[in-house]
C-alpha cells in the first residue's frame, strides 16, 4: 500500500489516503518517491482549467526517485537508480508529430500528474523511456524543479536560437533556472517584473541586477 | 492566462517572428541533465512534507513561496 494525495474533482482540496502500490506495466519501473516540486500547471489542473484530468488523480511531474522494480521489459534502469520525471509520460511513437521530432505535440499524449497519476505519492509507475538519468551533484529537493520549470525554459532558450540578448517577461522558477544557463553562456539577460512581486525564486542572490520596479534592468 | 497585448507591426517587421513552448521532448530532457551536469544550477526551493501538498499548493497561488515548492518524504 502507499500514501498518496489525491485530486477527486476540480476546485476540492487534494485527500490524502492509502492506495494500492501501483502495478507495472510492460516497459514502466517502479519508483519510489523521494521529491516532487509544486508546478503552476499543477494549481491549473486543480482549479479545473485544463480540460481533460484523469479523476481521481495524483498530481506532480517533477519527481525524483528511486528504481524499485523494472517491469517486463523495462531495461534502461535497474534497482537503487535515481530517476527524474517529467510531465511527457507517454507518445504514441507514429503520428506526423513523433516522427518528426515534435513528440511534446503528439495528439494521443499522455502526461504524469494529468492524464497519469503522477509524484504527490510514496510509489509511482511509470514508462522508462521518459524518465531521465539525474546528474549526481544535484540533491534529490534541488534537482526537482529542474525537471518542469528547467526543461521548458531550456527549450524556450533553444527556440531563442543564438540571441546574444535575452528578455525575460516574469521571474519564476523557470526564469531563475534559464537565467543562469544564459549567463553562463555568455548571454545577456534582461528582466521584466512588475513591482512588489514576491515569490521570486532567487532574486537576491543570483540575479541582483533585477529589482523591483517597472524599469527594465539588465545583466551582462 | 491574460490576452498578449498588441504592438506596433515595427516590433515585428524584418521577418521577426512570435513564438510559444509546449511541453517536452525527451531530446529536451537529455541536453538539457547534460547542460545540468556541466555546471551547477542552483535552485532556490522551498520545502513542505508531502501530506502538506494543499498548502504548498495554496502558498503558490497566493504568491507566498521563497522558491519553488517541493515536497519530499518522509
Amino acid at each position: 500500500m502507499m500514501q498518496a494525495m489525491v485530486l477527486d474533482s476540480a476546485q476540492t482540496s487534494l485527500r490524502e489516503t492509502t492506495l494500492p502500490r501501483p502495478k507495472l506495466g510492460e516497459g514502466q519501473i517502479l519508483v519510489r518517491v523521494c521529491a516532487c516540486a509544486v508546478c503552476r500547471t499543477d494549481l491549473q489542473v486543480a482549479d479545473g482549467e485544463l480540460p481533460n484530468p484523469k479523476l481521481p488523480l495524483i498530481l506532480g511531474h517533477e519527481v525524483v526517485g528511486r528504481v524499485i522494480e523494472a517491469g517486463k521489459s523495462a531495461e534502461r534502469f535497474k534497482a537503487g537508480d535515481r530517476v527524474g520525471i517529467p510531465w511527457l509520460g507517454w507518445t504514441c511513437g507514429e503520428c506526423r508529430y513523433c516522427r518528426s521530432g515534435r513528440e511534446n505535440l503528439c495528439e494521443k499524449a499522455k502526461f504524469n500528474g494529468y492524464t497519469l497519476d503522477g509524484g504527490y505519492a510514496e510509489y509511482m509507475a511509470t514508462d522508462e523511456r521518459f524518465c531521465f538519468s539525474i546528474p549526481e551533484s544535484y540533491s534529490d529537493v534541488h534537482a526537482a524543479p529542474l525537471l518542469c520549470a528547467g526543461l521548458i525554459g531550456y527549450r524556450s532558450l533553444v527556440k531563442a536560437g543564438d540571441a546574444e540578448r535575452l528578455g525575460i517577461y516574469g521571474f519564476g522558477a523557470a526564469a531563475h533556472i534559464v537565467c543562469q544557463i544564459a549567463k553562463h553562456q555568455g548571454r545577456k539577460i534582461f528582466a521584466f517584473t512588475r513591482p512588489r512581486r514576491t515569490g521570486t525564486p532567487g532574486a537576491q542572490s543570483r540575479c541582483p541586477w533585477r529589482n523591483r520596479g517597472l524599469r527594465r534592468h539588465s545583466h551582462e | 492566462m491574460s490576452d498578449i497585448p498588441s504592438f506596433p507591426y515595427d516590433i515585428l517587421w524584418r521577418e521577426r517572428t512570435v513564438c510559444s513552448v509546449a511541453n517536452l521532448t525527451r531530446r529536451d530532457g537529455e541536453e538539457f541533465m547534460t547542460l545540468a551536469s556541466s555546471f551547477p544550477i542552483k535552485t532556490s526551493v522551498q520545502t513542505f512534507p508531502f501530506r502538506e501538498a494543499n498548502e504548498a499548493l495554496t502558498h503558490l497561488r497566493t504568491g507566498k513561496l521563497q522558491g519553488a515548492a517541493v515536497l519530499t518524504m518522509a
